[in-house]
């Protein structure tokens, strides 16, 4: 298993001012992340079915995960735990959210 | 056993990439491939997503080796892969070989072959198996079987494995494009009311079937509009119409109502638009949820029509 972080992530304050989020006391999560198809290119030594450990404060959404991969290619399906969700859905400690680039199957 | 392992399996085999086997001139999609064995040599044309499923992964097999020869077999014998699959985990179910038993799967498979009693109960296909064995578990609507996707946790899918004139055809309305893929718009896979959606499906896949090109092209017309008038724009350059995109809708709909009359005449009913009964009753990890559109909403697919 690869593991990012535990760099911190950027987010406006409601100053305007960039701030790191790693505060002392702030609770973190951890989501287990799976890069699928094309996708996995963006973290060479990721083997297939393995998955990335990313560290995210509480009440992250999926949205925050993408915004700290920063994966230069569209997600256009997100699965967390094997359900279909979209970039404003929470993730909870020990989730694993699967992303798909644009792909058809049958 | 996904793509990416065999694009894998096969680089290390070949000490290369492999980018060999497009079906028809000009595609950009490429979906074949070829698999090799670890010596280099071809060992079989293709490991398809819906064959290394129903062979694999419904059967508890891992190996890409395994479905590589199974697929083999049914091109050999003339199978169809989904089917074969299907039956296999029927069999698996029957207790003829364990569920994950590679060897024991191309066994059964040989049998077929040869035309042995056995062999020709599971050449009949799963619905017939599990009739000959007694499986309650039986994934299959109007005798064929169920392709890749589980209809009680994508329920627009199961109406149309329940309403399509072939029985459970994944290719006849393949409304997992919204309901997974997020593609031609997004539908909530567990959300009941799928009549319309999938009759839509339906409709549209019964017009671009007709015209003769590989249903894959689905993919990109449903999310570019121009790219879906672009296909009408060539039949009526082909066949001298004026066609719209309304057209579409009513010659789609044309098809389904002769293939639906062929149908009725053959002795179906509404009884054969259903899903098989344990899936009403026994719900699925990790969701657990149960088959449980209600019967009015499949049978108003083609109510009206």
């Amino acid at each position: 298993m690869a593991a990012e972080g535990p760099q911190a992530l950027s987010r406006q304050a409601p100053n305007g001012a960039w701030r790191l989020s790693h505060t002392a006391g702030e609770k973190r999560i951890t989501v287990h992340v799976k890069l699928f198809t094309t996708l996995r290119r963006y973290r060479p030594g990721l083997n297939i079915g393995e998955t990335l450990s990313v560290e995210l404060p509480a009440g992250a959404t999926v949205e925050q995960l993408l915004e700290r991969l920063s994966l230069p290619e569209e997600v256009k399906t997100i699965l967390v735990n094997g359900i279909v969700r979209d970039g404003a859905h929470a993730v909870a400690d020990g989730d694993e959210v699967g992303l798909f680039p644009p792909v058809a199957r049958g | 056993i996904a793509g990416e392992a065999i694009f894998e399996g096969n680089k290390e085999r070949l000490g290369k990439e492999l980018y060999n086997h497009a079906c028809s001139p000009g595609c950009i999609i490429q979906c074949s491939n070829t698999w090799h064995r670890p010596d280099g040599t071809e060992h079989v044309s293709c490991q398809e997503y819906e064959s290394v499923w129903s062979l694999g992964a419904n059967c508890g097999i891992d190996s890409l080796d395994v479905t590589g020869e199974l697929i083999r077999l049914c091109n050999e014998y003339g199978l169809d892969t989904i089917e074969a699959g299907v039956t296999l985990g029927v069999a698996m179910e029957a207790g003829l070989a364990e569920f994950g038993d590679g060897e024991g799967a191309i066994e059964l498979m040989h049998e077929i072959g040869k035309g042995t009693p056995l062999g020709r109960i599971l050449g009949n296909g799963a619905a017939v198996t599990a009739r000959v064995f007694g499986v309650v578990r039986c994934p299959t609507v109007k005798g064929q079987g169920m392709p890749a996707y589980e209809p009680r946790a994508i329920k627009g899918i199961g109406v149309t494995y329940a309403t399509s004139t072939m029985g459970a055809d994944h290719t006849s309305g393949y409304t997992v494009a919204p309901e997974i893929l997020s593609v031609g718009g997004k539908a909530d896979p567990f959300a009941l009311e799928k009549g319309e959606l999938s009759r839509n499906f339906q409709v549209a896949t019964a017009f671009i079937d007709s015209t003769g090109h590989c249903l894959f092209i689905a993919f990109p017309i449903l999310d570019i509009a121009e790219g879906f008038e672009g296909v009408v724009e060539e039949c009526n350059g082909v066949l001298g119409t004026n066609w719209t995109m309304d057209d579409v809708n009513r010659i789609g709909l044309e098809i389904l109502k002769m293939e639906r009359a062929f149908n009725e005449a053959a002795g179906f009913t509404k009884a054969h638009d259903r899903l098989p009964e344990f899936m009403k009753y026994e719900p699925l990890p990790p969701h657990n949820v149960v088959w449980d559109v209600p019967n009015e909403v499949v049978d108003a697919v083609f109510g009206g029509a």
